[in-house]
């Protein structure tokens, strides 16, 4: 296995450490953390990861560009994010399991450091110097993704309100004044159509409040119990 | 019942030793808040996140001049963590104590004496799965706007409108 030189683990772990100012971020632990991985270059238009494929690697951008993609409804390549050293990706994945929600592509030539899953769920639960130094980092790089990506959201919320406030509270179904339809619909007013129209608006309303919700609280409160949490609680319900 | 004792019964830290639980509650003793009492005001600076070991938390948001809950926090639950890792630093939301309540505080100290305490990396893995749901619910949030913005873009024709899917699904006709 490759590993990163020891020039670059040494500049890489000081630029990740002046970027991301975790408690107890250090450049010998970031450094310890890198000398785990393996090190390895891709060509331009390379794919890391694929959105909807299983995930397990984190990577340590060490030279060049990485775009991020995701499908849109059609189908097509949205860009999301343009990526540059110093930054750590793929570890959404690898942390919950889940399949990759976006693809990673080399644009231009790239090289990096990726930490396979093993290496990963080992340092994850360790009190080691290494083992924090991952753990906080990729707690700092997901808060930092949360807010750009709420961030994200509220641009195309705002650039597609048209001017509508976006902040006002949802109708309450049945005691609210029917709402105006949004000026970006392609709903054209009709004597017959004003049930429809109604429910329409309603809706609407309803969802642009729930991205008022989503935009507003950084710190919003997750009601959602984890995968072990959920099976104890049915493990008490079944007795 | 012990502040510890009260530690162990928390989910979060099943496994975890109770020699690790005395160690943290010694070096963060929980705090009590009362119904009603401010914890964080949105806007200020911050440098301290909360684990709420019992009783109840609401989360409010002022945009535009309006007060509007918009959430509540459970026993187990984390909240103020961008506080302490990521770059920005100001609350973006006030939490108020909504019932009597008895919170973890875990500050730059804690996390910088307590490292390899069994309990704090309990926590912070606790704070990994639950920063990678709310990502992924803020995606399926992007990827719903691009569908729905994709519905209202003229140039698409050959999506259905938001008016014919209700139609479809509640009756009428064009």
């Amino acid at each position: 296995m490759n590993q990163i030189t020891a020039e670059d683990s040494d500049q890489l772990a000081k630029r990740i450490v002046a970027h991301h100012s975790f408690p107890g971020a250090s450049h010998a632990a970031i450094q310890r953390v890198l000398n785990k991985g393996e090190y390895k270059s891709l060509p331009h238009g390379a794919d890391l990861c694929v959105e909807g494929d299983p995930g397990d690697e984190i990577f340590f951008l060490v030279r060049g560009n990485i775009t991020v993609l995701r499908k849109d409804i059609n189908g097509e390549d949205r860009v999301l994010s343009d990526m540059t050293c110093p930054c750590v990706f793929g570890h959404m994945a690898v942390v919950d399991g889940s399949r990759r929600s976006a693809t990673c592509r080399a644009n231009g030539p790239v090289e990096m450091v990726v930490l396979h899953r093993r290496s990963v769920d080992l340092l994850i639960t360790e009190g080691s110097v290494a083992g924090v130094a991952l753990r906080r980092l990729l707690i700092a790089s997901l808060c930092d993704q949360l807010c750009s990506a709420n961030g994200f959201v509220r641009k195309i919320v705002l650039d597609n309100s048209h001017g509508d406030d976006i902040t006002q509270p949802p109708p309450a179904t049945g005691t609210t004044p029917v709402q105006p339809a949004k000026k970006n619909t392609r709903v054209r007013r009709k004597d017959s159509d004003e049930d429809d129209l109604r429910t329409l608006s309603l809706k609407l309303g309803g969802w642009e409040a729930e991205l008022g919700d989503l935009v507003d609280m950084e710190k919003e409160v997750e009601y959602v119990m984890d995968e072990d949490q959920r099976r104890t609680l049915d493990a008490k319900k079944k007795r | 019942m012990s502040d510890a004792a009260q530690l162990a019964e928390m989910f979060i830290f099943r496994g975890v030793p109770m020699g690790s639980l005395h160690e943290l509650c010694a070096m963060a003793p929980p705090v009590s808040f009362k119904p009603g009492m401010t914890i964080f005001t949105q806007g200020e600076d911050s440098d301290v996140a909360l684990l709420l070991v019992d009783g109840l938390l609401g989360v409010e948001v002022t945009s535009a001049g309006q007060h509007r809950e918009v959430g509540q926090v459970n026993a187990g639950e984390i909240v103020g963590e961008t506080a302490l890792f990521a770059r920005e630093g100001k609350r973006s939301a006030t939490v108020r104590a909504l019932k009597s309540s008895q919170c973890l505080l875990i500050n730059q100290d804690l996390l910088l004496n307590a490292s390899k305490n069994p309990a704090l990396i309990a926590i912070e893995r606790h704070l990994l799965g639950t920063l990678a749901r709310r990502i992924r619910r803020t995606n399926q949030e992007t990827s719903k706007l691009w569908k729905e913005i994709g519905v209202h873009t003229p140039e698409e024709t050959a999506t259905p409108s938001i008016a014919s899917k209700l139609k479809k699904l509640f009756g009428g006709g064009e």
